[in-house]
Formats: C-alpha cells, sequence, structure tokens
C-alpha cells in the first residue's frame, strides 16, 4: 500500500463518518437522511474498489460504533464495504453513463438487502422491515449526489484526477 | 582542506507542474535554479506567494515529485546524497510544512515525537528518553500528553520542530515558520530555531514578506521561477524598490493611502451589543457582558491575545453564534429573528481561515457565488472590478483549490469585495499576505472607507490598528481599553513583545 | 457536533488495565454467548450478569445510561413489533391478520435481550480501552501496520474533518447560503458544502501523505515500538478463567439444551 493510497483511505474514512453523523438532511415526515451513502460512492468513482471499500467500512462501522448504534456496527462494516468496493470496480474510474447507472443500482441494492438479511437474521423480521423504506430512499439520493459530487469535485479540484497514478510503487 | 560536500547543492534544477485541463502547457514553477548552502549556515529564501516557496521546500525534502504531481530535472545533493536517485532518510533532511498542524497525526505530542523514532527503527528501549530529551528541548515536556490540536499555534510548531529535531536531520527547511503566529507565538519560535543555529543545524527559511526571520541572514531571492544570488538582508533592506518589485514588501505609500483617507461617519449605529455574554455549549464562558456601539462608517480595529475572544465576539454579529444572554443589533434591527444566509447581505465576514470555503471550479464562479445567492445586480461588472483589485485576472479561470495560500487568501478577499456589504468584518486579514496581497488589501480598505463602509478589522498586527479611527482591546471576554489608536496602543504591555 | 469521537473513559479498574487482546477475546466469547441463549431467562441472566461486570469494572451508570439511551428505541419497536411477525405457542388476542401469541413475545423478549447484551459487549471494550492500544492490539494480533495506521489515522482526523464540515457551513451561509424548501431543493443547496468539505478533505491527504514520507513511514522494514504491549501475569489469569468459565457456561448449556 502506498502512502497515498494509505492517507486517501483514512480521509475517506473519515468524511465517510462525519457525512453519517453530522451532516443530516431533515425530510419533510420528520425524520433526516445521512449523506454517508454520497462519500462512499464518491471515494468509490474517484480512488476505486479498494478505497471505496475500505473507507465505506471503516467509516460507517466506525460510526455506528461511535454514535451510538453499535448493534449495527459489523453490518453497516460489510454491507457499506461491499456497496463502495463494488461501485469502484464497476466503474473502474471511467465515467460511461451505463456503467455509472448500473454501479447506483447495484450499490443501492446490496444495501438494501444486505440490511434486510442481516436484520432478519439479528434483529427478526419485524426491525429488517421498518428499515426497507428508508435505505431505498438513503441510498439512492446517497449515490446520485455522489455521482454529481464526484463530476464536481472533478472541476474544483483537478489533481484528483491524476492520484491513481501516484497510487503504484515508483 | 577536507572536501565537505555542502549542505544543499542544486545544479540547473527546474520543476513544473502539469496542467489541468489538457490543453495549456504545464506550469513552470522552478527554472533552473542553482543553489549551494554551507554545512551549519543559514538562507533564507524570501518571495511573493505563488512564487514557489512551498515547492521549493517539497523538492529538498525529496518530497516533489515523488509524493505530488510534476516533473522535475536537474541534479539536487543533500550532504552528497543525491536526492533525485533515492529518497532521502530523515535523519539528512527534516521539513517544517508551512501549516504545522497538518504535520502532526498522531493524538498525544509525546507520540508525535516517538513517531519519526519508530519509523527510523531506533530500539524501543532508547526511545523513551530520546522523546523526552525533544520535549524538554522545545518546552513542552509539560504538554506531553496533550493531543496537538489542544496546543495554541505557537505551540504545535514547536511540537513539529521538536519531532523534527528528535530525528537529528542535517538539513532542516522551515515553510514560513512564523505564518499565523501573534506576538508570543512567533517569539517562541524565533527561540527555539535560533538554539537550533547555535548547534551548528543547516537551515533554509522561506517568508513571503521581509519581516521577522528574513532580518537576521542572508537572504535569496524567489522571483518568477529564478533564485536570485544569496546577499545579505542589511543590502537587500537598502533597495526597497526592489522588494517591492519581487512582492516581497508592501510601500509606504499604500498604509498612507489608507491613513490619509476619511472615514465617512453617520450617527446612526451599524453594530450594537447589549450586555452580550456568551458561553459555549459544555464549554467556557468566553464573553463576560460586552457593552460596544460601533456607528456607520467607523474603522475599529479589535484586538487582543490569544484566545481573548476576538472571533468568538465577531461571530456574533453575522450570527453564527447567538448570545447565551443579551442582544446583537445589526443596522438596527436584533438578529435574533434572522439567519446568517440572510444577514449576509449585510454583513461580509472572512474567515480566520477562509481557504477552507472554496469549492468552485473557477476563481470567477467562486466570486459569483455569493452574488448569485444573494440576488444582487450586475453580477459580471462587480466580478471583474474585484478580479482587478486584488490582481486575479491571471488565475479567473483555473480551480481557487489549487492555489498557493497566500492566492486563496486573496481569493476570499475578493468574494467579500464583490458583494460590497456595508458592513465588513476581517478576522486577520493579514495573516500568509505577501507584500503585494498587503498593498491590495489596503488599497481595497482605503476605498471602503472613503465609501462609508463599516470596517471591523481583527488583527494582530499593530501597523493596521494604528490607522484605525478606534482601537477596542478585548482581554478575557471583556473590553478593557476603548479609544482612539494614539490613546491606546502606547499603554499595551504586550504590544511591546510585537 | 452530536457525537462522542472516544468512548474511552479513563480509569484503573482491572477490565482498564487488562491488555486489549485479552478484551477481544472475552468479547469475542461474549458474542458466541450471547448467540448460544435461545431463552429469554438465560439472556436476560447473561445481560444481568454483563451489567454487573462492567459496574464493577468501574463503569460509570452515567456511561451505560448514555449506551441506554442510544439503544432504547430500538429495543422499544422491537418489542413492540416482533411479537406480531412470528407467531408461535398459545394464542393471545387476534386482530384482524395480525397476531399476538406468547411465543412471539418470548422471542422479541429474547432479540432484544440479545441486542442489549452485544451492545454492552461492545461498550464494554470501547469504554475501557484507549483507542491507541486498541489498535496497537490489533497490530500485534497481524494486522499489518500500514493498515492499523489507516485506523488510527481515520480516527485521528474525525475531529479535524468534523470541523471542517462546521467551518464549510458557517462560511457558505456568510455568503447567503440558507436551507429551505423541499428535500431535492436542499440537496442541491447542499453541494457546495459537500464539494467544499472533500476539497478540503483532499488536501489535507495531500499534505498529510507528505507528512507521512517526510517522518520516514516505509523507511525501514524493522520498525519499532517505542510503549509494546506486554501481557502481564494478570492478564494471562484473565484469559485463562475467562476461557475456562466459558466452557463451563457452554457445557452447562450442553446439558440444558433448552435455555
Ligand atoms: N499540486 C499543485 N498542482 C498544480 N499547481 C500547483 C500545485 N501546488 C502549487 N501549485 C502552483 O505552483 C505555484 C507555486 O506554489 P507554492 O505553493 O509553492 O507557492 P508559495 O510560494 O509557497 O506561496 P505561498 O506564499 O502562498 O505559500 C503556484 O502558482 C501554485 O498555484
Ligand atoms: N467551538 C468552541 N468550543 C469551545 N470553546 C471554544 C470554541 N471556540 C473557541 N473556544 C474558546 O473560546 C476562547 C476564545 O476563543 P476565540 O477564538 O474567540 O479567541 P480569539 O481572540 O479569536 O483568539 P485568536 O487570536 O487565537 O484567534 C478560547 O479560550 C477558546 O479556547
Ligand atoms: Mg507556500
Ligand atoms: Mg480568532
Amino acid at each position: 500500500m502506498t502512502i497515498r493510497r494509505l492517507t486517501l483511505t483514512a480521509l475517506m474514512a473519515a468524511l465517510v463518518f462525519v457525512l453519517t453523523v453530522a451532516v443530516r438532511l431533515p425530510t419533510a415526515a420528520g425524520g433526516y437522511l445521512h449523506l454517508g451513502d454520497a462519500a462512499i460512492t464518491f471515494s468509490a468513482f474517484a480512488f476505486g474498489p479498494w478505497v471505496g471499500g475500505v473507507a465505506g467500512a471503516l467509516g460507517t462501522g466506525l460510526a455506528d460504533l461511535y454514535g451510538g448504534y453499535p448493534q449495527f456496527a459489523l453490518i453497516s462494516f460489510l454491507v457499506h464495504g461491499l456497496e463502495g468496493w463494488l461501485m469502484g470496480w464497476l466503474v473502474q474510474r471511467r465515467m460511461k453513463t451505463g456503467m455509472v447507472v448500473l454501479a447506483v443500482v447495484c450499490g443501492s441494492a446490496i444495501v438494501v438487502a444486505g440490511y434486510f438479511i442481516a436484520e432478519i437474521f439479528l434483529f427478526g423480521v419485524a426491525a429488517a422491515l421498518t428499515e426497507v423504506l428508508p435505505n431505498i430512499l438513503q441510498s439512492v439520493v446517497g449515490a446520485v449526489l455522489g455521482v454529481s459530487i464526484y463530476l464536481a469535485v472533478k472541476r474544483a479540484y483537478p489533481p484528483i484526477t491524476r492520484y491513481h497514478k501516484r497510487e503504484r510503487p515508483e | 582542506m577536507t572536501a565537505v560536500a555542502p549542505a544543499i547543492l542544486a545544479r540547473n534544477l527546474s520543476f513544473s507542474y502539469p496542467s489541468y485541463d489538457g490543453a495549456t502547457v504545464s506550469q513552470t514553477v522552478l527554472q533552473h535554479l542553482d543553489l549551494q548552502v554551507e554545512a551549519g549556515t543559514a538562507l533564507t529564501v524570501a518571495g511573493s506567494s505563488g512564487s514557489g516557496k512551498s515547492t521549493l521546500c517539497h523538492v529538498l525534502a525529496g518530497l516533489a515529485p515523488r509524493h505530488t504531481d510534476g516533473q522535475l530535472q536537474g541534479l539536487l545533493h543533500l550532504a552528497g546524497h543525491d536526492i533525485l536517485a533515492t529518497a532521502p532518510s530523515p535523519r539528512l533532511v527534516g521539513l517544517l510544512f508551512q501549516d504545522a498542524a497538518v504535520q502532526l497525526f498522531n493524538t498525544t505530542a509525546e507520540d508525535e515525537v516517538a513517531w519519526g523514532l519508530e519509523a527510523l527503527g531506533v530500539p524501543s528501549e532508547a526511545i523513551g528518553a530520546q522523546v523526552m530529551l525533544a520535549l524538554r528541548r522545545f518546552g513542552l515536556l509539560d504538554l506531553r500528553h496533550r493531543a496537538p490540536w489542544q496546543l495554541s499555534g505557537g505551540q504545535q510548531k514547536r511540537l513539529a520542530l521538536a519531532a523534527l529535531w528528535a530525528m537529528r536531520p542535517q538539513v532542516l527547511l522551515l515553510d514560513e515558520p512564523l505564518q499565523g503566529l501573534d506576538p508570543v507565538g512567533q517569539a517562541e519560535v524565533l527561540g527555539a530555531l535560533e538554539l537550533l543555529r547555535q548547534e551548528g543545524s543547516t537551515l533554509l527559511f522561506t517568508t513571503p514578506d521581509f519581516g521577522g526571520v528574513a532580518r537576521s541572514h542572508n537572504v535569496a531571492l524567489l522571483e518568477g521561477g529564478l533564485l536570485a544570488a544569496p546577499a545579505s538582508a542589511a543590502d537587500l533592506a537598502a533597495h526597497s524598490e526592489r522588494l517591492e518589485a519581487a512582492g516581497i514588501i508592501c510601500p509606504t505609500e499604500a498604509w498612507n493611502e489608507l491613513r490619509d483617507t476619511r472615514s465617512v461617519l453617520a450617527s446612526a449605529p451599524a453594530l450594537e451589543a447589549r450586555n452580550l455574554r456568551f458561553r459555549y455549549p459544555n464549554g467556557p464562558a468566553v464573553l463576560h457582558g460586552i457593552n460596544l456601539t460601533i456607528p456607520r462608517g467607523e474603522y475599529v480595529a479589535l484586538i487582543g491575545t490569544n484566545g481573548a475572544g476576538k472571533t468568538t465576539l465577531a461571530r456574533h454579529f453575522n450570527g453564527l453564534l447567538r448570545p447565551t444572554m443579551g442582544t446583537i443589533q445589526v443596522m438596527g434591527q436584533d438578529t435574533a429573528l434572522r439567519s446568517t444566509g440572510q444577514l449576509a447581505r449585510e454583513v461580509g465576514f472572512l474567515f480566520q481561515r477562509p481557504e477552507q470555503q472554496l469549492f468552485a471550479a473557477t476563481v470567477r464562479e467562486e466570486l459569483t457565488y455569493g452574488l448569485r445567492r444573494l440576488r444582487l445586480p450586475d453580477a459580471d461588472a462587480r466580478v471583474e472590478s474585484a478580479l482587478m483589485l486584488f490582481g486575479l485576472h491571471d488565475v479567473a479561470a483555473s480551480p481557487p483549490a489549487i492555489l498557493g495560500y497566500g492566492r486563496q487568501r486573496a481569493v476570499t478577499l475578493a468574494t467579500l469585495a464583490a458583494l460590497a456589504p456595508s458592513i465588513l468584518i476581517l478576522d486577520e486579514p493579514t495573516a500568509g499576505l505577501d507584500g503585494r496581497g498587503r498593498r491590495q488589501l489596503l488599497a481595497w480598505l482605503s476605498e471602503r472607507r472613503a465609501a462609508g463602509t463599516t470596517l471591523v478589522c481583527i488583527t494582530h498586527e499593530m501597523a493596521l490598528a494604528r490607522l484605525a479611527d478606534r482601537v477596542i482591546v478585548l482581554h478575557e471576554g471583556r473590553i478593557t481599553a476603548d479609544g482612539a489608536p494614539s490613546e491606546i496602543l502606547p499603554h499595551l504591555p504586550w504590544e511591546v513583545a510585537a | 457536533m452530536s457525537f462522542a469521537l472516544d468512548l474511552y473513559v479513563p480509569g484503573r479498574s482491572w477490565l482498564h488495565r487488562c491488555d486489549p487482546r485479552v478484551k477481544l477475546w472475552m468479547m469475542l466469547l461474549g458474542l458466541i454467548l450471547a448467540f448460544r441463549w435461545t431463552h429469554p431467562l438465560s439472556q436476560a441472566l447473561f445481560v444481568a450478569v454483563l451489567l454487573l461486570t462492567l459496574r464493577f469494572a468501574g463503569v460509570r451508570w452515567r456511561t451505560l445510561g448514555w449506551l441506554w439511551q442510544q439503544m432504547r428505541l430500538l429495543v422499544f419497536f422491537m418489542l413492540l413489533l416482533q411479537p406480531l411477525f412470528s407467531p408461535s405457542g398459545r394464542v393471545l388476542a387476534q386482530i384482524g391478520p395480525l397476531t399476538l401469541s406468547l411465543g412471539g413475545i418470548s422471542s422479541a423478549v429474547l432479540l432484544a435481550l440479545r441486542v442489549l447484551a452485544m451492545a454492552f459487549l461492545t461498550g464494554g471494550l470501547l469504554f475501557t480501552t484507549d483507542q491507541r492500544a486498541l489498535v496497537r492490539a490489533f497490530v500485534r494480533l497481524g494486522l499489518p501496520y500500514t493498515w492499523g495506521l489507516t485506523l488510527s489515522l481515520t480516527l485521528r482526523f474525525l475531529p479535524a474533518i468534523g470541523n471542517l464540515a462546521t467551518t464549510v457551513r458557517e462560511a457558505q451561509a456568510s455568503r447567503g447560503w440558507v436551507t429551505e424548501g423541499n428535500l431535492l431543493h436542499r440537496a442541491r443547496e447542499y453541494h457546495p458544502v459537500l464539494i467544499a468539505i472533500i476539497i478540503g478533505a483532499l488536501r489535507l491527504s495531500d499534505q498529510l501523505t507528505l507528512a507521512l514520507a517526510a517522518r520516514g513511514l516505509g523507511y525501514t522494514e524493522q520498525r519499532t515500538t517505542w510503549r509494546e504491549l506486554r501481557m502481564r501475569r494478570t492478564d494471562w489469569w484473565v484469559l485463562v478463567l475467562s476461557t475456562l468459565g466459558f466452557a463451563a457456561v457452554w457445557g452447562v448449556s450442553l446439558i440444558f439444551p433448552a435455555l
């Protein structure tokens, strides 16, 4: 692992954490959406499967531990890790429209299905069902926001497009 | 005579960053640079914002282009080691970053110092003693269990120095070591550096202005990618027009212009605080009953030591903080019912670390953002004149986030200039500005002053406070002095340190 | 910011001073047990034992209360809804398609208690262990040093990114940024804020890369550690006793499979 990849992973994980816990969009219904998925999507698109996956896993796992949902930590770790990895792997830093749509759909599907299955196992069907709708909304909004953020950041901070050239050892 | 290899030897060194939009050629920052620094001596490299001082430091430390973008040509030897061929060891060269806070990545001061020794593979038993020695050396022994982010700016720089010194590098590079420090912090860091110099380390400083470190060593000017031959500081000081042209000192006319501009005062108050008390949630009480009326058009300097509560007070005026007790009025209206976004129409605010707000794809868009948000008329003309005012035309189409520190500060100043609000609150506007930036800032302040804008300037720089209509001294959350600069400034005990 | 960045509460109890590797092992055993109990009563007993253990290890009621605060909504919903989904045993009430049964209630209680047990187990580790020691323990257990460093840097830069988010929001607000209107509108309003936060994080990563390289990360393969974790005699005792205790409890549960 190169230093660049190490720091990127650490800071993207911290970013996922903060956007999961701190930036909350209140919804009309009185609940809120967090933006962790936007950060995961961004890291996966910008830096590929490994940074995206590890950042997603670490960031949301820690956010659950420290944000007061320790029982979700392991699920989030696995589900969001897989989400980030898969999105990054599908897109491979090339922004072809078809692949982007596929990645967004697959990423959201993993989140929704992953939580559902894990929660049935851990907490029973009831708790699992109550989570489905918010999860769909959250991961889709998050992923779409993540894509548009990536496009904007690419313009505002061009060095980002060259990071991967330096990720490889000399 | 034994041939000791020079500590730094650069021949024909060129460095360029890639162009990011693909169309234009890459941007050359250093051109055919020759530099030789003998072991045990000190040299200052002075250059304006964006002249490439940080880049030079990164190149000399073997970090660029190894860990950054860019291309490097030429020859570079540190104490006989070829830096371009193999990465230098931390025992060979150490770098104090421009923003020391990001250099500290551990959770306690002692771990910070120990980390480098661990990375070098120093035996575990030997580390403890060396850590304590380094901490004592820089007066940090009592703070060794503190987290780096709980230290003041001056202490952070000293900790970064301690962490470098523990590895005993032969060459120490110091990128703007005094930037953003108050007089006490500056004295702390200068003292620590003086000790290093006496011990015989080779030191290379950079500075964007001609005060502080520049006065005591030989100085080489970095200008347009070219490095001039070193000259003694006294010689250079005699050629002030040369330094002005290089953008390193600010001409006295600019200061005089601001001094000679009359404020256009009106009797109606612009800002009013009544019995203002403030306590941070779960934190300390910071303001203890502030009563203050600032009439429209007045130029007020707000001064005080670190942690006095200046920033806290200022943040009440645009609603970023809400009083725990008491009221705040802006332009005669209570702020309690208005959000920061609504107050932005009247109050412009320059943050202490403004570079964090930059987000747009070009400097021009960055300037347009606030105008569009507030739906102000003739946006284009305002943007153009603000670009002109701060000399930003050449970078108008570049992303602000990749500019150097000083230019980013100019961009944030320009965003305020474009909005031209009737009240301006500037939190330490001169920090990190070179001579040219200062001149632009002073010109803008003069213009605003003549136009009747209310100016509140928080500053550690007494030269700026001296030109104000009124100086307010804040100490531990209370106003301890308030009056004309000529009455207040001579009686300040801590100004002696400045 | 409404989150705890470090749950560690310093103290000198036996659990505090236990080697983090031993604590990890005990947590693992505890989790296995939490999934072993299939009767609400045994699970309740287990939770009670955990609670008392934590209390005697010097974790204050306030801290435990905080944990309960975080958990209670989920526990409440599980108790409320779960009985309706898994009817079994004697039927107590029938309202339309919904059946309230004794078996359903019992399984709901079991699941809720299990979740509480898991929370107390993680709490027991995080409340009594310094983050740095925990990361060091992972490294000693075989996690590559660079991965451990990634984890500690993540933890270290949480407050920095949190502050960055606050500063950016404030800076945008003072340029006329307001959040109002419907969800879509708000998501769009958040755009510049998010971009500025991300750019800030990327620049931090640029700087951090340089800082780590300049301080010699990867300079030598033989990295040393200043304060190496050491298993003391008590640590071995705790390890052996907890393992024996686990085996004994497991044995008992084999004799009474209904528990
Ligand atoms: N990563 C980068 N990619 C492209 N251009 C860069 C990069 N870093 C710096 N530059 C450009 O190189 C030039 C020199 O930057 P540098 O940071 O070395 O200046 P500086 O003299 O340290 O300025 P300051 O006094 O503001 O710190 C600037 O024009 C800057 O825009
Ligand atoms: N967000 C916060 N939470 C808690 N305490 C804070 C916070 N911000 C500042 N403080 C404390 O309030 C006091 C006043 O801080 P403030 O930033 O207003 O000082 P200042 O006069 O602007 O200092 P400086 O010259 O260093 O900028 C300090 O003791 C500081 O530690
Ligand atoms: Mg610089
Ligand atoms: Mg301040």
